[in-house]
């Protein structure tokens, strides 16, 4: 049962990836000639038609697609123009930096999301939890590179504690996945309090308590085990928030990752394949980071039929 | 006879325009007394009433020209702190220019983005919600797979990527910001017309014989309008929040025009000797994006009651 739905799981993924291939292969013709973005301004007419056969961008469009998908199965998307590597190879380089720093935030996140959601909504109504959501609300609304900028202020420039740029000692991790945890445990904290709260309400729980179980017990076997369940699927999608949050943070604090890779390709050297080759990327992961979740949600919760 | 006929039906249509004055007016105090009796409404909107007179009158409110450089007064702190005035509230940048004024004068830059892009996302979330949750069937699932696959991309790198490719500029972002953020629309009106469609006066409608067109617009758009609302107020400081960080990033407004991440930009290499460049803009941004959402909260219990966490 489970194996067939993995398998139904990966035929939708494989539809996902085909149409974003052809997201990726249009966001170079998004302008109409191609050369228009690849080529410098400085090229002359000569240097710009010979860019274009060599690319193959004077074949029918479809002719480029197939030969555009036929070399992204097998991982080719070209040179890169600036590093004049293999691109898929430049981004599979830089790509585990960007897991890293997605895997501290996530750490952090949780660390600090789940016994804040889960006491605010134990004591709901309370001091404690209006200030912990004025504090969530907050948070979501302050801009990532605003809180990174602030960090750096107060932990590089002032107290002189963490580096703020470049990932050459382990404590320079500390600061550009605080700033990514914390902006996802306020989204975080949310989901863990509405569903502890909605757990809560449940008849097992009312029944539980009029056993006469103490409350400690309730609480960590009836509501707790429970009420996680749900974070975890919302944790599966928070992670593709977390992957495009590394875009920003990676390029405030010059963190060596896919996010910054794929900025500076954009604005410093018009490097359209390794642009491509990178959204490949960051969608492959969000997809297969929501499949393990989803499968992992199989086994946690028996409840689930399969509906495949 | 038909004279006859067509007074009365006129007179009816006078009349009937009244009771729907009457009705407005009552919704409207209805709207007000719910206003009053929530905090969180009342402060959204004062935050939001606040950001919308600073866009529109920007340039008449600014204390000193947001362009001029005065060399004599570089880098001075905020007003409070030692070596500011009052004559800088908020201090002044590596050129000399005022930051209160910079950032009065970029308000209007993002609140337009802001609204301009949410408003088309919004027409074409919705039309493509409709389409596929009404005639469902192979339409419903292609539509939807296409939503979940660009949901695939996380959405600050597409429009990384887009506006790298397509070139930066306001119109630009506008369409990039909107052509990227309209799936949300689509999976919201989906689901409510999905349940909304085996309603009994959907089935009355169709029993009549309307045509699918009419009983689309007439019967469940306006079912579905209060969470497009909610919906559509959160996007706007969701897009906000994403202009800035691309501006900011240098990949959206472009220098001459003035923009709160593009102040902050102005401000990075500064933070060791002039932090306040840097972080004044992003107060103005926190705020609004908080006015917002409070004013969503609010809209959000305002209109649909039962949704209440």
């Amino acid at each position: 049962m489970i194996v067939r739905y993995i398998a139904y799981r990966l035929g939708l993924m494989v539809i996902s990836i085909f149409i974003i291939s052809i997201v990726v292969f249009f966001l170079v013709r998004l302008k109409g000639d191609p050369v228009d973005v690849m080529a410098p301004p400085y090229f002359s007419e000569e240097q710009r038609d010979e860019l274009r056969r060599a690319w193959g961008f004077d074949k029918p469009l479809l002719v480029q697609y197939r030969i555009f998908l036929s070399k992204a199965i097998t991982g080719d998307f070209g040179l890169s123009i600036a590093y004049k590597t293999d691109a898929m190879r430049l981004v599979l380089e830089r790509l585990g930096w960007t897991y890293l720093l997605t895997l501290a935030a996530t750490i952090i996140a949780v660390a600090i999301a789940l016994p804040l959601g889960i006491l605010s909504a134990l004591k709901r109504g309370s001091f404690f939890d209006l200030s912990v959501t004025l504090t969530v609300t907050i948070g979501m609304a302050m801009p990532s590179f605003w809180l990174a900028i602030v960090f750096i202020i107060i932990f590089s420039a002032n107290l002189k504690w963490l580096p703020a740029f470049g990932a050459l000692e382990p404590k320079s991790i500390i600061l550009p996945s605080l700033v990514l945890g914390l902006g996802m445990a306020a989204n975080l904290s949310r989901i863990v309090r509405s569903s502890t709260l909605e757990v809560l309400r449940q008849q097992y729980v009312v029944t539980a308590r009029a056993k006469g179980l103490p409350e400690r017990i309730v609480i960590w076997r009836h509501v707790l085990s429970n009420s996680l369940i749900p974070v975890i699927t919302a944790l599966g999608l928070q992670i593709g928030w977390l992957l495009g949050g590394a875009v920003i943070v990676e390029q405030v604090f010059a963190w060596p990752g896919l996010g910054r890779l794929m900025v500076d390709a954009v604005t410093l050297h018009r490097d359209v394949t390794v642009v491509q080759a990178g959204l490949l990327w960051f969608a492959l992961s969000f997809l297969l980071i929501n499949l393990i979740v989803d499968v992992l949600y199989l086994f946690l919760d028996p409840r689930i039929k399969v509906t495949a | 006879m038909s004279q006859t006929l067509f007074k009365s039906s006129k007179h009816a249509l006078a009349k009937s325009s009244l009771v729907e004055r009457r009705r407005r007016w009552v919704g409207m105090r209805r709207l007000l007394r719910s206003l009053r009796a929530s905090p969180v409404g009342i402060c959204g909107s004062l935050i939001v009433a606040g950001v919308l007179l600073v866009a529109l009158l920007g340039p008449w409110l600014t204390p000193h020209d947001p362009t001029t450089a005065n060399f004599r007064a570089r880098e001075q702190p905020p007003a409070g702190l030692e070596g500011g005035s009052w004559e800088y509230p908020l201090g002044t940048d590596q050129l000399g220019r005022d930051i209160l004024s910079r950032i009065i004068v970029g308000t209007r830059v993002s609140v337009v983005i802001g609204i301009a892009s949410v408003l088309i996302s919004s027409v074409l979330g919705v039309m493509i919600g409709l389409l596929a949750g009404f005639l469902g069937g192979w339409i419903d699932l292609g539509l939807m797979r296409i939503v979940d696959a660009t949901l695939a991309i996380p959405y600050i790198v597409l429009v990384v990527a887009v506006s790298g490719v397509v070139g930066p500029g306001l119109l630009t972002l506008i369409f990039i910001l909107a052509l990227i953020n309209w799936q949300a629309y689509s999976r919201v009106v989906r689901s409510e017309v999905l349940s909304v469609r085996e309603r009994d006066y959907v089935t009355a409608a169709y029993a009549i014989g309307q045509k699918k067109l009419p009983i689309m617009l007439r019967h469940i758009l306006p079912n579905v309008t209060a969470s497009i609302i909610v919906l559509a107020a959160l996007q706007v400081a969701l897009t906000i929040l994403a202009e800035s960080s691309l501006s900011f990033l240098g990949l959206g407004v472009q220098p001459p025009t003035i923009t709160w991440g593009l102040i902050a930009a102005d401000g990075r290499e500064l933070v060791g000797s002039a932090w306040w460049i840097a972080t004044m803009p992003g107060i103005a941004i926190t705020l609004t994006v908080l006015g917002i959402t409070f004013l969503g909260d609010w809209l959000r219990d305002y209109l649909d009651p039962q949704l209440q966490p």
